[in-house]
């Protein structure tokens, strides 16, 4: 099993934010339930601006012995991979779109190695655009049209894509089926939609599933705002999507956003997020490969 | 038979022109070519969804189309200005708004003389050096385009160790004798061929390719007659 996480870190401006990176990837590798018997963690750190990789590097191996920890900061600057998985098992190449694809070989037992096609996403933010859904919908149809090269070049079609959208799952960018074509329901997601004569591939959005009521074990949001002329105010902007094949993967509830990261509550005692580690909240999921 | 079609058949029709903005972007990624002597080059992809419009500058390793980078994209709702620049790797600074053509080429400029704009050039220079490209004299930087590879590192699996090996339309894995081999230029995987080689490569496993909707038609056809014997 493998638990891959993404958390927006706000250029590391949160005084605790490295304290918080290393209790978050501690706690999915020690848990059994996300990271299984061997704690196979993948985790992507978005805007981690000048966080020190060879420093988080050490923390970890020091305050979550037991793994050989290793961390990967991205050409462009905008991601810092870390992880327990063997690095030779990711192939990185470009970035594009802003954002960070690689190959994961997984090997089970005696079976065929299985690769994955990974994103890890940070989509343009429509803060300060003219026309908000118009940026959402052509950021999404640009990640939408590199995610379908990589899939012809690699010739591979099962693609997971983990980080901040900078929409939520039922913004059009999500959900149009010429942007990403997210859906809500995982039986849905395993045919095609034929719109037009054109058939356009499924994701599975698994994140739907935590909308609505925040509850102890329900966080529906992983970024907080008050806008004017919205009636929600926990964003689900950071989701992950997996294509079809993938679908029976997902390790059932295991899609979440935390608020916890091993002893360290990511919330003040108000509920709202604690600045001190970042303006946005992890999220997680496990898959069964 | 000749072409019989007007050569001015379009001519006076709107949009037939080139992009001004995409003719800005085009001139930027040939002048990187010789800026870098050849060892970084520049493509530009037209990503436009119309009515709006998108021009993405990539930049690789000469060679090396699988590293492709994204430096920077120019989105316009309708073609033209304003345009939004984006240059992901420039932090808070990434987004640029322009409002003519002289304010796009000043953010172009801008950009280009970033020191991280420098440094991701340097660090692709160095990836085409240690492949082996060496930089040319300015004129001599037209190059071919070149097919993706892209190579993963080693990791253990029951069968040993082996690579995740993507090249020429077709993926699988490849053991580290068979690198070590390739590596070393050995007889048993590269022979030359003319001004050419032919490289030999048993892979781990299965191989995938990727085939359109009439290869695969070709494909299922060849199939069908090799077992009947023809």
């Amino acid at each position: 099993m493998l638990a891959i996480a993404f958390w927006n870190v706000h250029q590391a401006r949160g005084a605790d934010v490295m304290q918080g990176v290393v209790a978050l990837a501690a706690a999915l590798a020690g848990d059994q339930n996300l990271s299984g018997p061997d704690g196979d963690v993948l985790l992507c750190l978005g805007e981690p601006g000048p966080l020190d990789r060879n420093q988080l590097e050490q923390q970890l191996n020091l305050q979550a012995p037991g793994h050989q920890w290793w961390c990967e900061k991205s050409l462009s600057g905008r991601f810092i991979t870390l992880g327990t998985i063997n690095k030779g098992t990711l192939s990185f190449s470009g970035e594009t779109c802003g954002c960070l694809p690689t190959t994961v070989s997984r090997v089970n037992g005696q079976n065929e190695i299985s690769p994955y096609e990974l994103w890890f996403v940070h989509l343009m933010s429509p803060v300060n655009s003219d026309n908000a859904s118009m940026l959402q919908a052509g950021v999404a149809r640009e990640l939408r049209e590199a995610v379908k090269d990589r899939e012809i070049l690699r010739s591979n079609s099962a693609t997971i894509a983990i980080g901040d959208f900078n929409m939520p799952p039922y913004s059009p960018g999500m959900i149009d089926p010429t942007t990403l074509n997210a859906a809500a329901c995982r039986t849905a997601a395993r045919g095609t939609r034929t719109v037009r004569a054109k058939k356009h591939n499924y994701f599975f959005n698994p994140m739907w599933e935590i909308l609505g009521s925040r509850r102890t074990d329900q966080q529906p949001g992983s970024f907080y705002r008050r806008y004017d002329n919205s009636a929600i105010f926990w964003h689900l902007y950071d989701q992950v999507l997996v294509r079809p094949e993938l679908i029976d993967r997902v390790v059932s509830g295991s899609a979440r956003v935390m608020t916890m990261a091993g002893a360290s509550n990511l919330l003040t005692s108000r509920g709202g997020i604690d600045a001190r580690f970042s303006d946005h909240l992890p999220i997680t999921i496990s898959l069964a490969i | 038979m000749e072409n019989l079609w007007p050569n001015d058949l379009l001519a006076g029709m709107p949009g037939s022109t080139p992009n001004a903005i995409e003719t800005i972007l085009e001139i930027q990624a040939l002048g990187l070519a010789a800026i870098t002597g050849g060892l970084v080059v520049g493509r530009v992809r037209d990503r436009s969804f119309r009515p709006a419009r998108a021009w993405s500058l990539y930049i690789e390793p000469v060679d090396q189309p699988s590293k492709a980078y994204e430096f920077l994209i120019i989105r316009s709702a309708d073609g033209g200005y304003p345009v939004a620049v984006e240059a992901y790797h420039l932090g808070d600074m990434r987004l640029k708004r322009c409002e003519s053509k002289a304010t796009l080429t000043k953010a172009l400029q801008k950009i280009f003389a970033e020191p991280s704009s420098k440094s991701v050039i340097r660090t692709l220079a160095e990836e085409a050096i240690a492949a082996g490209a060496v930089a040319r004299p300015e004129g001599e930087t037209q190059v071919q385009p070149a097919r993706p590879i892209e190579i993963g590192p080693v990791f253990d699996t029951p069968d040993g160790q082996v690579s995740s090996v993507s090249m020429f339309g077709i993926s699988g894995h490849i053991s580290d004798t068979t690198l070590e081999n390739l590596r070393d230029r050995n007889r048993r995987v590269v022979e030359p061929l003319n001004e050419r080689f032919v490289v030999t490569m048993p892979f781990v496993g299965t191989v995938k390719a990727t085939v359109s909707k009439e290869e695969l038609d070709v494909l299922v056809a060849q199939a069908t007659r090799s077992l009947k014997g023809n």
